[in-house]
Order: C-alpha cells, then sequence, then structure tokens
C-alpha cells in the first residue's frame, strides 16, 4: 500500500506541475534566437527582398494583408477541417471491417497499402479532374492523406486487445458490441490518437496542394499567386498562417488526447 | 461414480473430455479422454508442464471452448448455465486488468455487461472485494500505477463481486516474485475458507500447488491428459511454516519424480 501512495503521489506531482516554467521558455527562446539571426543575415548581406525577406518584412505584409491572409484561411481550414473528419471516419469504419472480417481483410488491406504508395500530389489532379475545382475535390484529397495513417494504426490498435481481456469478457457473457466498445475500441485509442496528430498537419497539407492545381480562393491559392508575382513577403505570410492552422489542430488533437487516454 | 446419487456433491464433472485444434493445417490433440471430479467446496491443482493443455482445460469448464468429446458439468449443468448465470469467476495470469479503468471500475466491471439478468450482483460490493483483498486505497488507481501483486489482488477481488460457486485461476501467482506469491497464497486459502467456494487453481509451481490444494492433478502433455491425481492430507488453515514439515516434502518430492518421469 505504501507503495501504492508513493507512485500515484509522484503521478500526480508531475502532472500538475508539468514541466518546469524555465524549461518551456527554452524553445520560445530558441525560436527567437533563429528569428534574430535570420534578421541580421538578411540585413548585414543586403538580400533582396524579393529573395528572403527579413521577418519584419513578413510581419508587416501579414499585418497589411491580414483581411485577405482570413477571408483565405476559412476555405482552407474548411478543407482540412471537413478532409479530416472524412478520411479518419473512413479509415476507422474500414478498420473495424478489416478487423471482424479476414475475408474483407485479405481481399483489402494489401490493396489499401498499395494505394498509399502513390504520392499525394500526382493523385491531386486527378480529383480534380473527377470533382472539379470546387471543395469537394480539396476536401477528398485531405482526406486521403489522412486516410491510410488512421487506417493502419487502427487496425494495429484493434488487434492490440489482450486476448485474455477477450476472454474474461467472454466469461462475463459480454455481447458482441460490448467487447467492441468497452475492450477493443479503447484498446485503439491510443494508437488512434498517434495517427490523429499526423492527420492534423496532414490535412491542411492536403488542401493547400489541392488548390495550387485549381481554386480561386485558400491559403494554397494565395502562395501560387505571391510566388508568380514575386511578392514575396507575403508568399511568407500565407506560409506562416498555413503552418499556424495546422500547430492549432495538433494543439487541438493533444489537448483531446490529453482528456480522452487519461490511463498512459 | 456410477451410480451418480448426489448432484450436489459435485462441482466439476468432466467425463472422456477431448479437445483438438487445428495448428499448422494438421489436427493436434489438447486433450484426451481426461475425466475429473471436482467435489464442491474442494480446492483442487492442476500441475502439469506448460503446453499439457491446464488453460484448456479451464476454457472448457469456464464454457470458452467446447469439448471435441465427452461431457462436461458445472455445478450441476452445462457449463453456459453456470456462464451465464455468473457462478464461475475467472482469474487470469496477466490479471487481464483493463487499463484505462480506474481500478474500482475495473472491480466493477462484472456488472457492467453481459445480460441485465447476469448482472444483479449478489457477492460483495466492489468496495468490500477491495477491503477483502487490501487495495482500499488503491481504489482510484489506474492499473498501471499497481505492481504486479497488487493488479493479481484487484483481479481477484473482480473475481469475486460476482459471488462466484466456482473459481478458475490460471496461473494467477505465476509472474510474481517468490514473496509476493507466498502471501498471496496464504490471503488466497483464507479467501477460499471463507467463501467456501470450489477452486481450480492451475499453477507449473510444484511447492504452490502442494501449499494451497486438498488434492493436485498432475497433468502430462502429448496428448494432454491426466496422469495421476495426488492427495495433499494436511488440514487448514495452513500456513507458511507447512513448507518445513516432512509430509510437505514428500509429497513435493512425489510430485517432481511425476513430472520427471514423463519425459
Ligand atoms: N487456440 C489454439 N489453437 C491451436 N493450438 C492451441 C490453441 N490453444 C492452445 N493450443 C495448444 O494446445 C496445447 C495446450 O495449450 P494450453 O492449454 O494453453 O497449455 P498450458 O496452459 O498447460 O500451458 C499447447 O500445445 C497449445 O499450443
Ligand atoms: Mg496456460
Amino acid at each position: 500500500m505504501t507503495t501504492m501512495s508513493v507512485t500515484a503521489t509522484r503521478n500526480r506531482a508531475r502532472a500538475k506541475s508539468g514541466v518546469p516554467f524555465g524549461r518551456l521558455l527554452i524553445p520560445f527562446a530558441g525560436a527567437a534566437l533563429v528569428i534574430a539571426l535570420w534578421e541580421l543575415t538578411v540585413r548585414v548581406f543586403a538580400v533582396p527582398i524579393y529573395l528572403v525577406p527579413a521577418p519584419s518584412d513578413v510581419w508587416t505584409a501579414l499585418v497589411e494583408n491580414r483581411q485577405i491572409l482570413i477571408d483565405n484561411l476559412w476555405p482552407t481550414a474548411t478543407e482540412a477541417f471537413l478532409g479530416f473528419l472524412l478520411g479518419n471516419g473512413v479509415a476507422i469504419l474500414l478498420a473495424v471491417c478489416f478487423v471482424y472480417s479476414d475475408l474483407v481483410y485479405r481481399a483489402f488491406y494489401p490493396v489499401s497499402v498499395a494505394l498509399r504508395t502513390i504520392p499525394i500530389i500526382a493523385v491531386a489532379p486527378v480529383f480534380v479532374i473527377m470533382f472539379g475545382n470546387g471543395i469537394s475535390s480539396k476536401v477528398l484529397i485531405a482526406a486521403l492523406i489522412c486516410f491510410f495513417p488512421t487506417l493502419v494504426n487502427m487496425v494495429v490498435g484493434l488487434k492490440s486487445v489482450d486476448p485474455q481481456t477477450i476472454e474474461l469478457m467472454k466469461v462475463l457473457s459480454a455481447r458482441p458490441w460490448e467487447i467492441f466498445f468497452k475492450a477493443r475500441w479503447y484498446a485503439a485509442l491510443p494508437f488512434l490518437f498517434s495517427s490523429l496528430e499526423i492527420a492534423a498537419t496532414s490535412c491542411v497539407l492536403g488542401a493547400i496542394v489541392a488548390e495550387w492545381i485549381g481554386s480561386e480562393k485558400g491559403l494554397g491559392n494565395l502562395i501560387i499567386q505571391a510566388t508568380y508575382d514575386f511578392r514575396t513577403p507575403f508568399l511568407y505570410a500565407a506560409m506562416a498562417v498555413s503552418s499556424a492552422l495546422a500547430v492549432a489542430g495538433v494543439l487541438l488533437i493533444a489537448l483531446l488526447k490529453r482528456l480522452v487516454v487519461r490511463w498512459k | 461414480m456410477t451410480a451418480a446419487p448426489a448432484l450436489a456433491g459435485s462441482a466439476v464433472r468432466l467425463a472422456d473430455i477431448s479437445v483438438e485444434f487445428v495448428r499448422d493445417g494438421k489436427p493436434f490433440t489438447a486433450l484426451r479422454g481426461v475425466d475429473l471430479d471436482v467435489a464442491d467446496g474442494e480446492f483442487v491443482a492442476l500441475l502439469g508442464p506448460s503446453g499439457c493443455g491446464k488453460s484448456t482445460l479451464l476454457r472448457v469448464v469456464s464454457d470458452l471452448l467446447a469439448p471435441a468429446t465427452g461431457t462436461a458439468e458445472v455445478l450441476g449443468g452445462p457449463p453456459r448455465q453456470a456462464r451465464v448465470a455468473r457462478d464461475v469467476g475467472f482469474v487470469f495470469q496477466d490479471s487481464a486488468l483493463l487499463p484505462w479503468k480506474k481500478v474500482i471500475d475495473n472491480v466493477r466491471l462484472p456488472a457492467t455487461v453481459g445480460p441485465r439478468r447476469s448482472r444483479q450482483m449478489t457477492g460483495l460490493t466492489p468496495e468490500e472485494a477491495l477491503a477483502l483483498v487490501g487495495l482500499t486505497d488503491a481504489a482510484g488507481a489506474y492499473p498501471s500505477q499497481l505492481s504486479g501483486g497488487m493488479r493479481q489482488r484487484a483481479s481477484i477481488a473482480r473475481a469475486l463481486v460476482t459471488d462466484p460457486r466456482l473459481l478458475l485461476m490460471d496461473e494467477p501467482f505465476g509472474a510474481l516474485d517468490e514473496i509476493t506469491r507466498d502471501r498471496l497464497n496464504v490471503e488466497l486459502l483464507d479467501i477460499w475458507q471463507r467463501s467456501r467456494a470450489t477452486v481450480l487453481f492451475v499453477t507449473h509451481s510444484i511447492p504452490e500447488a502442494v501449499f494451497l490444494a486438498q488434492r493436485i492433478v498432475v497433468m502430462a502433455a502429448n496428448p494432454g491428459r491426466v496422469h495421476e491425481i495426488v492427495d495433499v492430507p494436511m488440514p487448514y488453515p495452513r500456513d507458511v511454516g507447512l513448507r518445513e514439515t516432512p509430509e510437505f516434502n514428500r509429497i513435493v518430492s512425489h510430485l517432481r519424480r511425476a513430472l520427471d518421469s514423463q519425459r
């Protein structure tokens, strides 16, 4: 019992204080240093602004164009979010089919893995041709890019349940759906969240790549426009907003994981 | 044996049980012709080398597996009936606690799954069961925060909330260090004496079998079968001092020879 309370107290202490405050500052200090060096290099060597803008130039572009950036952030965010839901949702359902039917698994799992090797950039034009220039082709491309990691992780996760847990449930006369929702599903959750973390960034990537290929709006469209017009500070600003979108997604998933997967 | 007078006398009756698996495309006999009678309230150990079908035998009794031949009767009916009535408790080697549930919720699990009529808990409350195994303070912890011995205690508590008349234990202390194992053996005997449940206890430790059981079923492998049944005529309550007695050591060496002769 003593061991128990000691471990529990230690875990609680770690959970409460987390990382010491000073250590939280280190990554920010590192980023500030990189930005400062960048600013310094650009100024000292008088690099032309259309080649590499200084961070201060990017900041100016960001502030001046904030309305345009925000207007174009929403379409991309919507596509990425819907793609995230669709890709992960279908992957989860398919993984359930794979785990419950050996026939389906053997028939379609190899195909799924083979399809995965096709680079997304090569598939994107095909989708634009099939589904047009609207939101649906972007959502589908974002979905596709989320799909495979989640499918693979979910299959592994659903199968990771301890065989003794299944036997225990059967001794307790648990019905099949109880075995699924009370055992397999929970066993799969840590695996699911690892792939959702990947998907949170890749869905933004998918949406932006899809916008490059054909669209009138979105951050991807801004990036292409800025490149053609040599508006380099604006290009950097669009990049910064895209990466902020992805970071927001990752943080959201990380928060959700902390709330859901409490037992690790 | 022939007349089968009082049904109440037997908790488990196995007659000519065989189990076959398909392994590497070939049929494989895991158990052949097993006969076993376990009296109500008895503590019986199943002892044998790994692979001799001890777990398979428990699976037949707990209705996880249907035998290829023979008949199994558990608490006076088919194994299925005993399982659905929650008269059978199972304790696994690796505790089989659900890592995502707190200890107390793991102990409550039997009340949350299965058909409604199975969920009526007649035994101890989850809190009482935890207190019985000395885990009251750990109720709110997750299994990953417990030691191996505490996890096994929790899994015993979970088995006790259904008030099982038959407790099946598959090498429950096999992964524990010897000191913890000895302590849990004493605690288990205490629980058994109070509940008067029937216990079928799988182990491959000879001293553990002798310390715990009234009768030891020595099994042999390839195919899995009953080799010999040995009585342990020593009274309860037993304590650790028993291990020093000549009687204890006589039975231990007898069993060791019985297991050695199988090779
Ligand atoms: N589901 C199964 N499929 C095929 N073979 C099995 C299966 N379960 C057990 N066996 C085999 O049956 C034999 C007995 O297994 P088991 O009852 O687990 O032995 P023990 O518990 O005595 O170590 C072993 O050789 C094992 O490989
Ligand atoms: Mg076994």
